[in-house]
């Protein structure tokens, strides 16, 4: 009532009075708002539109940019996808036996460490036998290409944040907000761009697993200390040389640890991305929490935290060698 | 009573707050009263499913309950299994406006032989599970039946496995993935198809969304009614007639001979505890009569998301436009508290 008389004495009456009259609609329980809402202005003045009507205004011009768009993005990625698929039929196809070879040469490569090893290869047999060695490879194929993206784009982020103050002020907030935006929010916009499948799944990773990597780049390039910097320039480095020679090898561990991270929330992302249609241990797992299943949801979900863990152990302990010998 | 004062109170061009607050005051003892005098209806606890016909069923009866019958209302929002189990176990929530027959048969036989349960009639007269092509494939292609299908893979084709088309699945872990499954395999799609899970609802609705935004086929499963039933042209394909035993088959994960058939119709009926039933014999009535044909319930969904609307609006939606359907459910008396409500 107040709000109507408020916009009568500001002389808007007229302002207010629609053209055309509004359809008639009403609402069983009328949910209060304590502050004015614009439904509240809506009711004093029917030209203000109500929140529904905006958003609805939102929906109608993405669908009709989806209309026009939405064959062009989708050939755009479709290399991507065929890479994602092409991996998958890789990794799933490899006999067990060269798989698990190649998984303990790399732990060994890595790290140096013949117990790790060891228990890789425990650790996946036990997968395999308990029937989730196809699942996983998915995830683990998934998995892998997310986070080479997310490295492929990440470093060069990173890196571009030291040179550049506002590249800096740019990318800090969209980081934040895509750590905290619930993923499902994001993922309505790419499924109705790519419908469900890989892509959606593979971007609702990306999206959320690539600070990490941006930032720990960051904060490595910035720490490296001002005096090694001022002696480099006095050997008459340039530009390049600085960044690729002296730079990146001393922020080196920082880098790791943030692809560390990387994949670590890649991983915790794989339930989401079953979500919206990829296949691997994050189905198996959504399954079991659907059905209350609690033997096969500890088991699928124990066989993310063996990869995670395996890979995290590799990870690191690389690290580590990296500071002895850097 | 209640509504109407509040009604009086906006119309009366009240400028004060203190007057407001007056109004607010007199309509808040006036409910307080109401529910008093009907002490024969008490409380009725209504278990609300977590979906969206589920929510507006559930709005639409506790509405015509507490200004028609003056029960007191208690909402239980919940989902097919924990709900129905609660009601036959704990008494809580008394009534389910919907509830899906063929996912608690178990529950229901043994709720119903302690006598502590009671079907009264139908909710929705023609719900059910189907297989489904949007209608501008089917026209454009000639795809009627599922030996249609068969023959046109290319027209479903799955960017993600070559050569074959794709069938979009329920998500893992509901029982139709089971069905799907089984009925994918006796139709002996594997070699021509791809059985795509869609991973959770929301990844099965929107991949229709996508489908229809850009005139695109797709083949899949879904149910009604439901929204996308209402907002999406869909047209269900002919599959071989429905039989018992190998249904039963079917809903086995290890079922050695999957039966080419189809779903049995779904029964959605509306659940009371005997107590409830015995309670009052005017609100055991609306309840039996309470059901909505499925034309008009597909309207109010699809309004619903066009408008991204709430439950509540829907619901009011429903009881602005369809009222030959919800007079027919009520005597003389309760109707004038209705509209006198309205």
């Amino acid at each position: 009532m107040s709000l109507k008389s408020t916009f009568e004495s500001l002389g808007l009456k007229e302002a207010c009075t629609p053209n055309t009259p509004l359809p008639k609609s009403f609402s069983l329980e009328k949910k209060e708002s304590n502050f004015p809402s614009l439904n509240d202005f809506h009711d004093a003045c029917p030209e203000i539109p109500k929140i529904n009507v905006i958003q609805k205004s939102i929906d109608t011009n993405f669908d009709s940019f989806i209309g026009e768009w939405g064959s062009f993005i989708e050939n755009t990625f479709h290399p991507f996808l065929e890479l994602l698929v092409w991996t998958e039929g890789l990794f799933v196809n490899t006999p067990w036996w060269l798989m698990l070879a190649i998984l303990c040469a790399v732990t060994y490569g890595f790290s140096r460490n013949k117990v790790l090893t060891i228990s890789v290869a425990i650790g996946m047999s036990v997968i395999g036998v308990l029937g989730m060695w196809n699942e996983t490879m998915q995830t683990i194929s998934f998995i892998f290409i997310c986070t080479f993206i997310c490295v492929l784009v990440g470093i060069p982020i990173g890196i571009s944040m030291t040179y550049n103050k506002t590249v800096q002020r740019i990318v800090s907030p969209v980081l934040d907000i895509l750590q905290t935006l619930p993923s499902f929010v994001y993922l309505i916009p790419v499924v109705m761009l790519f419908g469900v499948g890989k892509i959606p799944g593979a971007i609702a990773v990306i999206f959320y697993a690539v600070a990490p990597v941006i930032r720990l780049t960051e904060l490595g390039i910035n720490q490296v200390d001002k005096d090694i910097l001022e002696a480099s320039d006095a050997f008459g480095v340039n530009r390049w040389q600085k960044l690729f020679q002296v730079q990146i090898p001393l922020a080196m561990p920082n880098i790791m640890l943030g692809i560390n991270q990387t994949i670590m929330m890649s991983l915790a992302m794989v339930v989401i991305a079953s979500m919206v249609g990829v296949r691997g241990l994050g189905l198996d797992v959504l399954e079991a929490v659907t059905n209350q299943y609690l033997a096969k949801g500890i088991f699928s979900g124990m066989a993310v935290v063996l990869v995670a863990i395996a890979i995290d152990r590799v990870t690191s302990s690389s690290i580590k060698e990296n500071k002895k010998t850097g | 009573m209640f509504s109407k004062q509040k009604i009086d109170g906006q119309t009366s061009k009240c400028k004060s707050l203190f007057r407001g607050l007056i109004f607010s005051v007199l309509s808040f003892t006036t409910l307080a009263f109401s529910v008093n005098t009907h002490a024969a209806c008490g409380t009725v606890s209504v278990g609300e499913m977590n979906w969206a016909s589920g929510q507006i069923v559930a709005k639409i009866s506790s509405f015509i309950l507490r200004e028609g019958y003056g029960c007191k209302i208690k909402t239980i929002p919940t989902s097919t299994v924990p709900g129905i189990t609660s009601l036959v176990n704990k008494g809580e929530p008394n009534f389910i406006p919907e509830a899906w027959e063929n996912s608690v048969k178990a529950i229901l036989k043994k709720g119903e032989s302690k006598g502590n349960v009671k079907r009264v009639g139908e909710m929705f007269p023609d719900a059910g599970e189907k297989w489904y092509i949007p209608a501008y494939t089917a026209k454009k292609h000639n795809i009627n039946s599922i030996q249609d299908v068969l023959a046109n893979p290319e027209v479903f084709a799955d960017p993600e496995s070559p050569g074959k088309g794709r069938f979009h699945n329920c998500p893992a872990g509901w029982a139709c993935g089971i069905i799907n499954t089984n009925l994918f395999n006796a139709y002996g799609m594997g070699k021509k198809f791809n059985l795509f899970d869609t991973g959770s609802g929301e990844g099965l609705k929107l991949s229709i969304a996508k489908a229809f935004k850009r005139n695109e086929a797709w083949l899949g499963y879904y149910w009604a009614p439901t929204a996308v039933l209402g907002k999406y042209d869909l047209k269900a394909l002919t599959l071989n007639p429905y039989d018992k035993v190998g249904h039963d088959c079917n809903q086995d994960p290890e079922c050695d001979a999957p039966h080419a058939g189809q779903y049995p119709p779904a029964t959605v009926v509306k659940l009371v505890t005997t107590e409830l039933a015995n309670r009052d014999a005017e609100v055991t009535d609306f309840l039996e009569k309470y059901s909505i044909p499925s034309k008009a319930l597909l309207d109010v969904l699809a309004w619903k998301e066009d408008q991204q609307a709430d439950a509540n609006q829907a619901a009011g939606y429903f009881i602005v436009k369809y009222e030959k359907i919800w007079h027919s459910w009520l005597p003389q008396n309760v109707l004038e508290k209705i509209e006198a409500a309205l």
